[in-house]
């Protein structure tokens, strides 16, 4: 059954001759429970995809709709993972948690929202750092915060906008498996958006490419048949997973914009740094006197 | 080759910074210094770092340097200055006075001392001699009553009040201008940033609101004190009838107060405005998924990530009010620092000249604690680097 669904919607930016089609012609239904993912490469507008899905945005043409009903506006059923993590600096990983869960949870106690918000944070493994800043925390684990405030708002769907795109490839790994084991647990529907056919094919159901434009659209989709959990070799290593990832990458990359010929066979001119003159006489004199004085951090 | 010159270089002289940020692990000194210098970085008292670190045995050479620096540095500096000053008190004079040396400013600032204790004294003495009266006439109202004579009684026992109310009537010291002064400031100070926040906080808010308040903001943050002061004059004495008995609160406090307020509510607004304005588009969607109430975005979003910016406005503002106050002072004889400056000015002498300069240097460094204090606020205030 579809909770999600696009009809032939579309987002252009900019007015008159400026005016460009981002996205168009997007049909998509998203099935209840299921985990998909959205690949696509840097700036063909995934962000502006799920950006209509969460209703911060309003398309154009077509419509987007959530369980029958067109999107108008944001709603605490379907809650984001933003990019940039968006956690607030001033707040405690528990009070970042505790923001979502007292605005979505009103009719708990106090006490209840809290004991819900240290689920969800236990949830992600991160209940040792409760009580710290997002700047003590490394970039995964913001993103484990982050993660952590969407979940604990109990959504019908959850929505990834490039959850992983910052973190290192170790850390991306450890956090993929766990998107994948908090999809078990909490039974959403979630929808990944990623630029990485690798990480799409080791989590979802069903890949769908979305084409470079301008403007882009959605592909065809890739049903990915294997059990989890995917990371172990006899899987990912298996010629079907390989040939899928093939797949979707060729069918990204028809669409992009390439070098020519002539473009690959770019020579450099020939030019070479000019010397690096090294200070004589006084000037030497004063430099090693001031290498004593370090610059100390000056406060005012 | 830079790489060749700069590796010889740091055999020859290791660049002292270079173990730094490795000491914070592994502390081997009598104590770990580097959370005192946190904190005396965070309150503005970097200068106070080298000793600490010294304290604690923390590369006691580089610490000695730097103290030495701090030291030395400005003291020559100061040299310079008391020595150009002495110059000018030889040579800069007019037919009636001239600039005072430094040892007669010396000496008119343990003047002003010597006179503010001495007015202290005679201050107690007036308070005993009042509460003799009074106590005589209390008596004598108790003897009425006693006798059964309650007019007499009564008006004996208003007598004795009126002698305990009567307030010591000398003129002010240095040290009651300066509270004047700080008062007559605060009050100013607090009124701008009454107004200035709240409008700052719609104009970063509200674009529309922005626009239309903009052209009045340039047109009147540059305008002087001295041209609002009629202004301000001409409303505080048709708005506020103060009691005849208050010496403190008076009209030309709330004029002064009044000039301070309209010259430093600028910097607190326009610091507001562009903090709420350039609040992070990520924080302002998580309030929109999240569908926070207007108030609760502006108490855990809005005004948090603002607070920074809001703090600087206020330092300066602070800084600027602190710098009117004495112009205003002086117009509006509020009896604060302004109009002892003027006051003395026009007494003419020599000694006044060095009255004044005292007056220049106490006005120099109240406002340099009074901007320490903003500082410190401000560091406190200011979160750590943001996410990401």
């Amino acid at each position: 059954m579809a909770i999600l669904n696009i009809r032939n919607a579309g987002k252009s930016f900019g007015f008159g001759a400026l005016k460009q089609d981002i996205l168009s012609n997007l049909n998509l239904s998203i099935n209840e429970g299921e985990f998909l993912a959205i690949v696509g490469p840097s700036g063909v507008g995934k962000t502006t995809l799920i950006n209509l899905l969460v209703g911060l945005l309003q398309p154009d043409t077509g419509s987007v709709e959530f369980e029958g009903k067109p999107i108008t506006g944001p709603s605490q059923e379907r809650a984001l993972v933003f990019q940039t993590y968006a956690l607030l600096p001033w707040f405690t990983v528990k009070q970042n948690v505790l923001l979502a869960v007292s605005q979505v949870h009103r009719h708990l106690s106090r006490a209840e929202q809290s004991a819900h918000a240290d689920r969800y944070i236990e949830m992600v493994n991160l209940s040792h750092a409760s009580f710290k800043r997002p700047s003590e925390l490394s970039g995964g684990m913001r993103q484990r915060v982050s993660v952590a405030r969407a979940l604990a708002m109990n959504p019908k769907v959850l929505l990834l906008d490039e959850p992983l795109g910052a973190l290192d490839a170790l850390t991306r790994a450890t956090l993929q498996d766990e998107f994948v084991n908090i999809w078990k647990t909490a039974r959403t529907t979630m929808v990944l958006v990623t630029n990485d056919p690798e990480e799409a094919l080791l989590t979802a159901d069903r890949v769908i490419p979305l084409r470079p434009g301008p403007p882009s659209t959605l592909g065809p989709e890739f049903l990915v048949p294997f059990d989890r959990p995917r990371r172990d070799p006899a899987i990912r290593e298996s010629a079907e997973f390989i040939d899928l990832r093939v797949q979707i990458t060729d069918y990204l990359r028809a669409s992009m914009p390439r070098l020519s010929a002539d473009d690959e066979a770019y020579a450099f001119p020939d030019l070479s740094p000019p010397p690096v003159v090294k200070p004589t006489g006084w000037r030497a004199k004063v430099r090693k006197l001031l290498a004593h004085f370090p610059e100390e951090s000056d406060p005012t | 080759m830079i790489a060749t010159t700069s590796s010889t270089d740091d055999t020859t002289t290791p660049a002292p910074g270079a173990g730094g940020p490795r000491k914070s692990f592994q502390w081997r000194g009598l104590f770990n210094p580097s959370p005192i210098a946190h904190l005396l970085n965070k309150l503005g008292l970097g200068f106070f770092v080298p000793y600490v670190r010294l304290a604690a045995g923390d590369e006691p050479q580089k610490q000695v340097r730097q103290i030495l620096i701090d030291i030395l540095l400005p003291g020559l500096a100061m040299c310079l200055f008391f020595a150009f000053w002495a110059v000018c008190a030889k040579h800069v004079k007019t037919d009636s006075t001239r600039i005072p040396t430094p040892a007669e400013t010396w000496s008119a600032w343990q003047g002003m001392q010597a006179f503010a204790a001495d007015q202290a004294v005679k201050e107690s003495e007036f308070g005993d001699k009042m509460e003799k009266l009074a106590a005589v006439w209390d008596k004598q109202a108790q003897a009425a009553k006693d006798a059964g004579d309650a007019a007499k009684a009564a008006a004996s026992a208003e007598r004795a009040e009126s002698y305990r109310s009567k307030e010591y009537a000398g003129p002010p010291t240095f040290y009651h201008q300066i509270g004047t002064s700080l008062i007559t400031v605060t009050i100013g100070f607090i009124a701008a940033t009454l107004i200035a926040i709240p409008l700052g906080i719609l104009c970063g808010l509200n674009r529309y609101f922005f626009i239309a308040l903009n052209p009045l903001v340039q047109i009147f943050k540059p305008v002087s004190p001295l041209a609002w002061l009629p202004i301000v004059f001409v409303f505080v004495t048709a708005l506020y009838d103060p009691p005849a008995s208050s010496h403190l609160f008076g009209r030309a406090m709330f004029i002064s107060a009044g000039t301070v307020t309209l010259c430093s509510l600028w910097p607190t607004l326009i610091n507001t405005a562009f903090g709420v304005a350039g609040i992070d588009k990520d924080h302002l969607n998580v309030a929109r998924v999240l569908k926070l109430s207007w108030f609760k975005q502006l108490t855990s979003i809005i005004l948090p990530s603002a607070l920074p910016l809001i703090f600087t406005g206020l330092r300066l503002s602070l800084g600027v009010g602190w710098m009117v106050l004495i112009a205003a002072d002086m117009l509006a004889q509020n009896p604060g620092l302004g109009k002892f400056v003027w006051d003395t000015f026009q007494n003419g002498s020599t000694e006044s000249m060095a009255q004044i300069v005292v007056a220049v240097f106490a006005i120099g460094i109240i406002g340099f604690f009074l901007d320490r204090i903003m500082f410190a606020l401000q560091r406190l205030v200011t979160f750590e680097d943001r996410a990401i």
